[in-house]
């Protein structure tokens, strides 16, 4: 069953009075109750998709063309209000930077307690027990005392595991998770993740993880979705896109991860870098002139998401004239 | 404990200069009082006679160590001018700028945070930019003519408030609230301009935040979230700009008490700068000064009271 679905999504970054184009026609779909990984290098727009489906997009981007339907509900044509019911009720995201996600002001547990009533009202008493509980469950100890505790006092796991528990606390159906773990250190990496994957099994909840580390992805995730400038290049089981990948960006990201078997080799890195925005044209396969396996044509003809061996990419050399 | 002990031995010497400047500024002044008493031809027997009366003829240190436990023990000698304990001059004149000053800031608060939120949400907006213009304004012009441009307009021209003239509380309140209005209006104009431009672009800063996205991924409402989390981390630094303005709104009502025909603290310093008045204006101007450092100290303990993360070890 397909819990999000994304058809036709085309987002523009206004930058000097010109409009490019950070999204660039996205189709994906979501399915219910499994992990799902968003994987791309840092600009590819991953960040961006979260924000277009939680619709908080900055100023300075906007919607140009497509659907987000959750739930038979084109969330797009929401109006504030209606989106306003919606976010952190049923949708909710944990951010990527724990230190600056917390009002620096407030109390942890009262920024918890905040996320509970927007949108339930509950008895004064039950309150503080489901804010303590969602503590409880999001791994923090002697959570009475870390109620009142401002968000200076905690450490940056902690911060991040006040987040998450914000973003549980109203049980949604769907998690948005923009690299959890990214501003923490490893071990308490391993912790958070291990615990979103308790949380996603017990509470049947989707998770789109986004994330630039394969490793998680691998350990997490049945379905995965690669992005590359603002495009979803590959797309399909977590298992045939890590054994098997068809797009040579995905073979690259791959690669460039380290192993232990090449200890003491060179570390193996995808030659170039990703264009930025206004540099990027809509001519040609955008990964073209990093690829290191090109055609002519791969400069002249964009690729479609076709569908090859169980799985979606986008390369002229994959599947269809060229194979 | 330790912030007690270490804030108070810095107030302390701070004062000890401030004392040692206003005292020595008066020392190098050009002119004394007697000359201005007697007149230039006057009897040199005379000059020498109310020389001694006024203590002149003492050696500098001992008159600034007479004066400054004096100072501390409540006597501040008498007004060389008005003959009168200085004491007795200022419990007349303190109420007169202490009213101004709060109602300046009252009239300022009030504005500000309506319009700083208005200014925020319509920035780049027509009607934000228009204001900002007028802001700008607001900022530029000193408070006296801001004073004068008030009199010309609601008391010549429309009669409705008195040009100047101090009618104390004691003579009624409705009064005493008219009698302050102008001189107090033409401070907080351009206090509030300061404040507004200060409090808008923090607003905005605010806005663009990581807890502002949190905040709205929870579900809170844009306005919610502008109310209950923006403007207080907006109004922290706020604090020290205040605490600034009411000592700007001290060293103005000097001039703005001067047009008004008020009897301030101001009034007075310029009468006393005038005549030569040691006694009166060092003792005055180490008053004014002593009020700054404590608005200080209060603006340090505000904050340390609205930010958990700082607390006063």
């Amino acid at each position: 069953m397909t819990k999000l679905k994304i058809e036709n999504l085309s987002v523009d970054i206004k930058n000097k009075n010109q409009k490019h184009k950070a999204l660039d026609d996205i189709n994906i779909e979501i399915e219910s109750e499994k992990i799902t990984a968003l994987v791309g290098e840092s600009g590819c727009g991953k960040s961006l998709l979260s924000l277009s489906i939680m619709g908080l997009l900055p100023e300075a981007a906007s919607i140009a063309a497509g659907s987000i339907v959750f739930d038979n509900i084109n969330l797009l044509q929401l109006r504030e209000k209606e989106m306003d019911s919606i976010r952190g009720n049923k949708i909710s995201m944990i951010f990527q930077e724990p230190m600056t996600a917390l009002n620096p002001l407030m109390k942890v547990g009262e920024q918890i307690e905040e996320a509970l009533l927007t949108h339930k009202k509950t008895p004064r008493k039950e309150v503080k027990e489901q804010v303590l509980d969602i503590m409880n469950r999001v791994g923090l100890s002697r959570v009475k005392q870390l109620y009142n505790d401002f968000p200076h006092q905690l450490s940056g796991g902690m911060k991040q595991r006040i987040v998450i528990a914000m973003a549980l606390i109203n049980k949604p159906e769907l998690i948005i998770a923009d690299e959890p773990t990214t501003a923490l250190d490893v071990t308490i990496q391993y912790q958070i993740l291990e615990m979103l994957r308790k949380l996603n099994q017990e509470m049947g909840s989707t998770l789109l993880l986004i994330s630039h580390d394969l490793g998680v992805v691998n350990e997490l995730c049945s379905n995965i979705a690669v992005m590359y400038a603002g495009k979803i290049v590959e797309e399909g089981s977590s298992e045939s896109i890590l054994k098997t990948p068809k797009h040579p960006y995905t073979q690259g990201l791959i690669k460039s991860v380290p192993r232990f078997s090449q200890k003491n080799q060179k570390l193996y890195s995808i030659p170039g870098m990703l264009a930025p925005l206004n540099k990027r044209t809509s001519q040609g396969c955008a990964f073209a002139k990093r690829c290191p396996d090109t055609l002519k044509e791969c400069y002249i003809k964009s690729p479609d998401l076709r569908e090859i061996d169980g799985r979606k990419v986008s390369c002229l050399r994959v599947g269809g004239d060229n194979e | 404990m330790k912030y007690a002990l270490k804030k108070i031995v810095t107030i302390a010497s701070t004062l000890l200069v401030i004392s040692l400047l206003t005292f020595g500024v008066f020392q190098i002044l050009p002119g004394n009082p007697v000359d201005i008493i007697l007149g230039v031809d006057a009897d040199p027997l005379q000059v020498k006679a109310l020389t001694q009366q006024l203590g002149l003829d003492l050696p500098l240190g001992q008159r600034y160590i007479s004066w400054i436990t004096g100072i501390l023990k409540g006597d501040m000698g008498n007004s060389i001018r008005y003959q009168v304990p200085v004491e007795q001059l200022l419990k007349q004149s303190l109420p007169v700028t202490i009213s101004l000053t709060l109602m300046s800031m009252l009239i300022t608060l009030i504005v500000v945070v309506p319009v700083s939120i208005f200014l925020a949400k319509h920035n780049n907006k027509k009607v934000g930019v228009l204001i900002s213009f007028i802001m700008q304004i607001g900022i530029a012009i000193p408070s006296f003519w801001v004073g004068i441009l008030l009199v010309m307009f609601f008391s010549v021209t429309l009669h409705w408030l008195p040009s100047g003239d101090y009618s104390p509380l004691s003579q009624g309140f409705l009064n005493y609230i008219r009698s302050l209005l102008l001189p107090s209006l033409s401070i907080a104009i351009g206090s509030s301009a300061v404040v507004i431009r200060y409090l808008k672009t923090t607003i905005l800063d605010n806005m663009n935040m990581d807890y502002v996205r949190t905040a709205r991924s929870k579900g809170v409402a844009r306005n919610k979230v502008l109310y209950k989390h923006v403007l207080r981390n907006a109004l922290l630094p706020t604090i020290t700009i205040l605490g600034m303005l009411i000592v700007n709104a001290l060293g103005g009502s000097i001039i703005v008490e001067n047009v008004f025909n008020l009897p301030g603290t101001g009034h007075l310093v310029i009468t006393g700068v005038a005549n030569r008045d040691f006694p009166l204006v060092q003792s005055v101007v180490f008053y004014l000064a002593a009020t700054v450092v404590f608005i200080n100290l209060i603006t340090d303990l505000l904050y340390a009271i609205i930010d958990p993360r700082i607390r006063l070890t």
